[in-house]
């Protein structure tokens, strides 16, 4: 059946058209010369047209070689729209009805206390939006270029936002007891006066007046052991939460002085290359700043060094006949950092792994670079009685291990292909796939031309698909996932080859 | 005797001095009210002082030396000046005013852009190398046009520059690097050679419009050919990356056969200069344990109005760079970090390195030692590649040769 609605997509696709109307949000009025893009695989030209002087548009489908499920509408003084497009057989594709939201403006001037402009100054407008547990900062920024000090933040959605100077450009140089600040004159958003707009307002006269503030001058020194050698190109710097980053004048004798540091709480970061170790060590050190100068501070490279993260892995209770790839990677961070091969015993050793909280990243061996008996597919890893398979573990100064990592050998590898509905493969494709029951979460990349293959553990699984990186998050909610469940068939998988299966990207 | 002047020097209090002056105009000789003058101090926190409405100022209790100012006018340049204690009364600092450029940038219709960046260049007398660069663009008469000052527009087009030095600039702007919008030189040609000098005397505001002009790209093509009889691991695929000096990257991907030539094809390639890598790539690559590129290719193409249905590419081998650290006479040898194609590497005790793991490129190279050591010289072959950097991939065999000077005692470099 879905083999017929591809068939029937596919031509009511060809001499069809986008079209429809764009109007302005706030007066309904339609809005002329909106740019309109369609999607296009890399490499192609993206169909697009302009609203004429009615907020009309039309875009020709006469391509077939395109992929086209995602439309942007641009138009200065608004914000930008992106939506997916209805399916190709929908008449809703030749109806579009596109609303544009005036952006909000916050515009003024940077000078400091003798009246000159700031120029190079860069400015931020930004909210604390909560995302999960923590909050980010979302936003948008302006570079005062100009040499008058004056900025622009444009494209802002209504709402309230803490205006910062995160970088004060050459004033820094010239006086150092300027610094960044937030607008109402304060170092950190507490204090701070936020600014309101409206849905197409523009906010002038949001002026900085810098005002040089007290300072104190912080001395610290840099130590390494001396069987290490003379550390060379040392580099110190220190910076804030919230933009204000300075580098340190070496003083001789391993000693680095800050001049002028207001009150508040700081980063200090050390780099130095040692030839000894053949590389670089960086150490970071937080500090709170008051009224008084500081001194005696001390940055140790040797606590940076890091140790060693140990442990084996088993398939099927016995060492695997081929390698596993066992990285780590900062819980911050997406990639992992550090990683190993595990020998043919199954142990592995992950050295200079530095102070954080680590998550695992096993990658078997490739199901195409590697006969049937190399494959196997991770169960469980565990550092003594915990489970750090799911939510990591900590690394601190003293050697991790022994990491016990099971897999298992008896699995099922899945290969196929996907196609769009007009059955051209897509430059990149992301699969997830989800067993049912139990939830756990498979992912691979289908590569240029549409192919995949993944290593699966025995049982039935949902599969979810992503042609873009906003789609790849989005496969991350569960919420998501339940809504486009049924998007893709199921599939079972057995222990040896499965396929190769045929999937069809849902509209 | 030394020891004798010394001893008069700690003995004989110094007497504080007034360092004064007056901050001008340097065209017309006006007084400049409100600069401002900051003096260094040795092991100390500079001074600062602010003239007066006469462009008068001056810094008291100073003791004998000689310092260095720096002033400040609004709208002038930066000045920077010695002075010596006590000598030094009634300096006269002068300062040029900058020159300010304002605009607005709108594509073929009209419509503002709200995302084209400007770029204000200075002309500069060609150079050996300019030749293969795509980002140094040639004018008549031996100039070129390279490493222009960027801005951006704002959401309604216009742009404004106000710190401009006065003299001769020319001007650019582009669009968004995904578009049909085409690099355009003030006031309007798309070619270099139609680039109108602007002369800007200090103190002058000239506003420059521009519109882009816009039109379809051409469609490069053509063949990758891998070297015969070699394989990469299964699945591997290649990927074509043209890049060009306005930002613009275009990419397109094809499976990797060997023996079999593959077909692949751009559309909508701007004129321009664009570097072409080629590379390699393994479905099976781990962001923490790499797998560099087998094959790989570096060329240079110049995309003009028509399409280009032959860029055949041969894939390399991508050898490993071998070289060796050399000193300049008088200073320590030591171990130096050579960076070149994203690689990195020590050089040993007998000075030799081997880069490797290089993907394809235009890299530069650095060569990092000590403090007060510096890399004089890079020669890869028999071209000197520590300016300008190097193509990658080299012809086999071809060894790169670093020499390090340093600092002598004496002061001399």
């Amino acid at each position: 059946m879905k083999w017929c609605v591809f068939l029937l997509g596919t031509a009511a696709l060809y001499g069809q058209v986008v079209e429809g109307n764009i109007v302005d949000g706030i007066s309904g009025a339609p809005v002329a010369w909106a740019y309109v893009k369609l999607s296009a695989p890399a490499g192609s030209a993206a169909p697009a047209a302009r609203s004429d002087l009615g907020g009309h548009f039309r875009i020709s489908l006469a391509q077939a070689d395109t992929e086209r499920t995602l439309l942007w509408v641009s138009r200065p003084g608004y914000l930008t729209v992106s939506q997916r497009l209805p399916a190709p057989s929908s008449p809703e594709l030749s109806d579009l009805r596109i609303t544009l939201t005036p952006q909000a403006v916050i515009t003024g001037r940077i000078e400091d206390e003798d009246g000159f402009p700031v120029a190079f100054g860069f400015v931020q407008a930004f909210q604390y939006v909560k995302l999960g547990d923590h909050s980010v900062i979302r936003g948008t920024s302006s570079l005062a270029y100009d040499g008058l000090g004056e900025y622009r933040l444009s494209g802002l959605p209504a709402g309230s936002y803490y205006i910062r100077i995160s970088s004060i450009g050459g004033l820094e140089e010239w006086d150092l007891r300027y610094s960044p600040e937030f607008y109402g004159g304060t170092a950190t958003p507490q204090g701070a006066s936020m600014v309101e707009v409206k849905a197409g307002e523009t906010r002038s006269g949001i002026d900085f007046h810098l005002k040089r503030r007290p300072g104190v001058k912080i001395t610290a020194q840099v130590t390494s052991p001396a069987s290490w050698g003379k550390p060379e190109q040392v580099t110190m710097s220190l910076r804030s939460e919230f933009g204000f980053w300075r580098r340190a004048a070496a003083e001789g004798n391993a000693t680095y002085v800050f001049p002028h540091v207001p009150q508040g709480t700081y980063d200090i970061y050390a780099t130095a290359s040692f030839s000894s170790l053949g590389r670089s060590l960086s150490v970071k050190r937080q500090i709170g700043v008051a009224a008084d100068d500081v001194s005696g501070l001390v940055l140790n490279f040797d606590s940076e060094l890091g140790v060693e993260v140990s442990g084996r892995v088993l398939s099927d209770g016995a060492p695997p006949p081929c390698p596993y790839a066992i990285g780590l990677g900062l819980k911050s961070d997406l990639s992992p950092t550090s990683g190993a091969k595990s020998r043919p015993d199954g142990t592995f050793s992950i050295e200079s792994v530095k102070p954080g909280h680590y998550r695992l990243a096993i990658q078997e061996e490739q199901v195409n670079e590697s006969p049937p008996a190399c494959r196997g597919v991770t169960l469980s890893a565990r550092l003594g009685d915990t489970d750090v398979w799911a939510n990591g573990f900590d690394v601190g100064t003293v050697p991790v291990g022994p990491l016990q990592i099971v897999a298992t050998a008896k699995v099922g590898a899945l290969f196929g292909s996907i196609v769009d509905l007009t059955g051209k493969r897509p430059v990149w494709a992301q699969l997830i796939f989800e067993q049912v029951p139990g939830g756990r979460m498979f992912s691979t990349i289908a590569v240029a031309n549409g192919e995949f293959s993944k290593l699966l553990l025995p049982g039935d699984y949902h599969i979810y698909s992503a042609i873009n990186p906003q789609q790849s998050w989005a496969l991350s909610d569960p919420a998501y996932r339940a809504q486009h469940a049924n998007d893709l068939p199921m599939v079972r998988i057995v222990e040896g080859n499965n396929g190769p299966i045929k999937l069809t990207l849902p509209k | 005797m030394r020891l004798l002047y010394l001893l008069v020097l700690l003995t004989v209090p110094a007497v504080a001095g007034t360092l004064e002056g007056d901050v001008v105009d340097a065209v017309t000789g006006a007084p400049v009210a409100g600069a401002r003058v900051r003096v260094e101090l040795p092991r100390a926190d500079p001074v600062y002082a602010k003239a007066d409405d006469r462009g008068h100022f001056q810094v008291e209790n100073l003791v004998p030396g000689v310092y260095a100012l720096k002033v400040q006018g609004l709208g002038y340049m930066e000045a920077a000046q010695a002075a010596q204690l006590p000598s030094a009364s009634g300096l006269r600092i002068p300062l040029t005013r900058y020159a300010v450029i304002t605009g607005k940038v709108t594509d073929p219709n009209g419509i503002p852009l709200p995302i084209a960046t400007v770029e204000i260049y200075t002309a500069r007398a060609a150079q050996p190398g300019d030749a293969g660069r795509y980002d140094v663009q040639p004018l008549p008469g031996g100039l070129v046009l390279a490493g222009g000052l960027q801005i951006h527009v704002d959401d309604r087009g216009e742009y404004c520059y106000a710190s401009l030095k006065p003299g001769t600039h020319y001007l650019s702007a582009r669009g968004s690097p995904f578009s049909s919008d085409r690099l355009t030189y003030y006031p309007g040609a798309t070619d270099v050679a139609g680039a109108r000098p602007l002369l800007l005397e200090p103190g002058e505001h000239l506003r420059a419009d521009m519109q882009i002009a816009s039109g379809p790209g051409a469609r490069v093509a053509g063949r990758i050919v891998p070297p015969a009889g070699r394989t990469a691991p299964p699945g591997s695929y290649i990927n074509v990356t043209l890049t060009g000096r306005d930002g613009a990257v275009h990419m397109a991907s094809v499976p990797f056969g060997s023996g079999v030539p593959r077909p692949y094809q751009l559309t909508d390639v701007s004129p321009g200069r664009y570097i072409v890598v080629v590379a390699t790539r393994s479905p099976g690559d781990t962001p923490w344990i790499p797998r560099p590129s087998v094959f790989g290719a570096m060329l240079r193409a110049e995309v003009g109005e028509s399409d280009i249905g032959d860029l055949d590419v041969q894939l390399q081998e991508l050898p490993p760079i071998a070289g060796s650290v050399g000193f300049a006479e008088g200073c320590t040898p030591a171990p130096v970090r050579i960076i070149g194609g994203l690689s990195e590497t020590t050089s040993g005790p007998d000075g030799n390195f081997v880069l490797s793991g290089i993907s394809p490129g235009h890299f530069s190279v650095s060569a990092i030692a000590a403090p007060g050591v510096w890399a004089a010289s890079a020669r890869l072959g028999n071209r000197e590649v520590l300016r300008d950097g190097f193509d990658y991939p080299v012809a086999a065999g071809e060894a790169l040769r670093i020499l390090m000077d340093c600092f002598h005692p004496g002061g001399h470099p």
